[in-house]
């Protein structure tokens, strides 16, 4: 499989009065073409503002890249001008944002927003791309595209909204689609409709997705490969098979232990992770998650813990995985 | 519509009875009020709630499930319909009896970034309950107020403090504080974890539970989320478009669902293990849900339902008792 994507030791850092947030601290990951990779974790741990980072979306100032590299195709944008990453973005990635409410401009209409990506990437007339337009809000599912195209966003429902910003993150055919949250605003008949479809787009046009979300359901629906980030790092990631059935870190733990399944057979009592998000502007000395982790040992408030493979793609960062450590299982839920 | 008498529930256990409950919104605009359009928030819905459980109400947005919490708790003036509390109709009690209903039943709200005063410290906002029901005063409601805020797992020295300086979980123990102040019999949860964190959530549901089985409280569970609702509620009622269509023990509705429209909903719901979701058949059901404004006739779900006759759009259908305290509404049972 092609590589489409290679993000090695990538940093942000936000400049705010109160002192610098890292709010991205050393995360390496890729995308092969074709495939869909997960992102979890909760709110503030970095997973919208490492693939802003990605699209080059972080406003400078106060955002900053401190360090690291991003390659995309084979080529280094880290250092790219504005101008030259408007030629990419739009055109080979897309983005999904996650309130279709707010991301389509409420004055334009709904085909001038999406011819509007057309004229400007492939140089289509008004015909041409009204054409293409109409093909694009078919292939999302809205019918009548035609007339639905003369109307504003205002007219649309909530699902319909985003299923025209999927229509205008395809409409170039991207190879990689990034999509942030794009279903946490809407109703689950609706979100399983999103669902349907970037799967589709996935099998049909080999899109490549990197998907961001809360809702470790939707990565065990979608994703073959999933990124666990907590504080601004990476702490655990693997297929979807080793981070559901081997999952080797202790917040990875807490994650599937504090949410119930819909298909349990008895009433399990659900496993809260104590404590907080950690303050990325005084982050803890070692290990990001030791103030709430139950395993917690002298050396992980001190120092931050190095990757350990546990198998080819699976990688954890945790100190239990020394071989000094203390031995300690994933029990499952109570 | 009215329900057939469910044995399973004897009299004095049941604490809330609400009987064709129907709230609609009129809309502005029309001649002088001619051919004004009406919002069809809840549209005749009937349950009882029993002492010490949870029932958990769902739906997808717009299905009015917190239109009708807010009416039963009276922040809405019903439409029709009868709201029976203990026993009581409180359908249009006003003033003294009013402030003693609230009392006895209390709301927990979705945003605890909203629902918090944010220039009143924490001790006046879980304090005002005190004062309002004259409960405690001086030293009495300044222990009081350490107790609860003990109870929701904060430091008596919180009570000094702005909403602002607490997360959004400690937000929404503050509120739960505030209603367990006036030591109330029966707390509507509307959408009280949709605002907080995975980790967070369970937290918070962990709490509520415990506080069930402590205080022998009894729960309104309204939450979109059916993962969760069907963790903490004995009984679940489903909703859409204003009405119950379906209403059964929560571990027999995920089992056994009758409703074309709970099927759709429970498939729907992504669950956290590749295998279970790979083998799965989903059912994706078109389209969005029509407009409360105008809605379809007979049964509601009709226009989306994947098995919808003639008789759908001729008759609303009733619900059908369909053994153990299981009701749904469909013309195909």
């Amino acid at each position: 499989m092609e590589r489409l994507l290679e993000v090695k030791d990538l940093q942000t850092s936000f400049f705010t009065y109160a002192g610098e947030v890292k709010a991205v601290d050393g995360v390496s990951f890729h995308v092969d073409q074709g495939e869909a990779i997960g992102i979890v974790g909760e709110s503030g741990c970095g997973k919208s503002v490492t693939v802003q980072t990605v699209m080059r979306l972080i406003p400078t100032p106060p955002g900053k890249i401190v360090g690291g590299s991003i390659t995309f195709l084979g080529k280094d944008i880290v250092n790219l001008s504005e101008k030259e990453m408007q030629a990419i973005r739009g055109k080979e990635m897309g983005m999904i944002f996650q309130d279709p409410m707010t991301s389509l401009n409420p004055v334009l209409t709904i085909g001038l927003q999406l011819t509007e990506v057309l004229k400007r990437h492939e140089g289509l007339s008004g015909q041409a791309a009204n054409k293409r337009a109409v093909d694009l809000l078919e292939l999302v599912g809205i019918s009548n595209p035609e007339s639905r195209l003369k109307q504003y966003p205002h007219q649309f429902s909530g699902g319909m909204r985003q299923r025209v910003m999927v229509a205008m993150a395809l409409t170039c055919s991207p190879k990689l689609l990034i999509a942030d949250e794009p279903t946490t605003a809407l109703d689950v008949t609706i979100q399983a409709q999103i669902l349907e479809l970037m799967r589709d787009l996935k099998n049909k046009i080999n899109t490549s997705i990197i998907l961001i979300t809360h809702d470790l359901g939707i990565v065990a629906d979608l994703c073959s490969r999933v990124l666990v980030m907590y504080g601004g790092k990476i702490i655990e990631k693997g297929s979807v098979d080793d981070i559901y059935y081997n999952p080797q870190h202790p917040y990875t733990w807490g994650l599937l232990k504090s949410i119930p399944r819909l298909d349990a057979s008895e009433k399990g009592k659900l496993v809260p992770i104590p404590g907080t998000p950690p303050d990325l502007l005084n982050p803890p000395k070692g290990c990001r998650f030791a103030p709430r982790c139950e395993h917690c040992m002298k050396l992980c408030t001190e120092q931050m813990p190095e990757y350990t493979a546990i198998n080819d793609g699976h990688h954890v960062a945790c100190w239990l995985q020394h071989p000094q450590a203390p031995k300690v299982a994933f029990e499952g839920r109570g | 519509m009215a329900v057939k008498e469910d044995i399973t529930l004897n009299k004095e256990e049941v604490i809330l009875e609400v009987k064709d409950l129907v709230k609609h919104f009129p809309m502005g605009g029309g001649f002088f009020g001619q051919g004004k359009k009406v919002v069809h928030a809840v549209n005749g819905i009937n349950f009882k709630i029993k002492k010490g459980e949870t029932l958990g109400l769902v739906g997808e947005s717009g299905c009015g499930k917190s239109t009708a919490g807010r009416t039963i708790i009276r922040l809405y003036e019903p439409t029709s319909g009868q709201i029976f509390f203990e026993g009581q109709e409180v359908t249009n009690s006003s003033g003294d009896d009013l402030l003693n209903l609230r009392r006895k039943m209390q709301m927990i709200f979705q945003d605890p970034y909203a629902s918090l005063n944010p220039r009143m410290t924490v001790g006046d906002i879980v304090g005002e309950g005190l004062d309002i029901h004259n409960l405690a005063s001086g030293q009495a409601r300044t222990d009081r107020i350490c107790e609860l805020l003990d109870v929701i797992g904060l430091n008596p020295e919180h009570a000094n403090r702005f909403p602002h300086e607490f997360s959004g979980g400690q937000r929404q123990r503050i509120g739960i504080a505030r209603v367990l102040s006036v030591n109330p019999r029966l707390i509507i949860c509307d959408e009280p974890i949709s605002a907080l964190d995975v980790s967070i959530q369970a937290q918070i549901v962990n709490m509520l539970e415990e506080l069930q089985e402590k205080m022998g409280l009894t729960y309104l569970f309204i939450a979109h989320d059916l993962s969760m609702v069907k963790h903490i509620s004995h009984r679940i009622a489903v909703m859409y478009l204003g009405r119950i269509v379906e209403l059964a023990e929560s571990f027999e509705l995920y089992k056994n669902p009758k409703h074309p429209y709970t099927q759709a909903l429970l498939s729907a719901i992504p669950i956290p293990d590749p295998r279970v979701e790979a083998s799965k058949t989903r059912i994706v059901v078109q389209g969005t849900v029509p407009s409360p404004i105008d809605p379809p006739s007979g049964c509601y779900f009709r226009t989306r339902c994947p098995h919808a006759k003639a008789v759908c759009a001729e008759q609303v259908p009733e619900l059908k008792e369909l053994g153990s305290g299981h009701v749904a509404a469909c013309h195909l049972l």
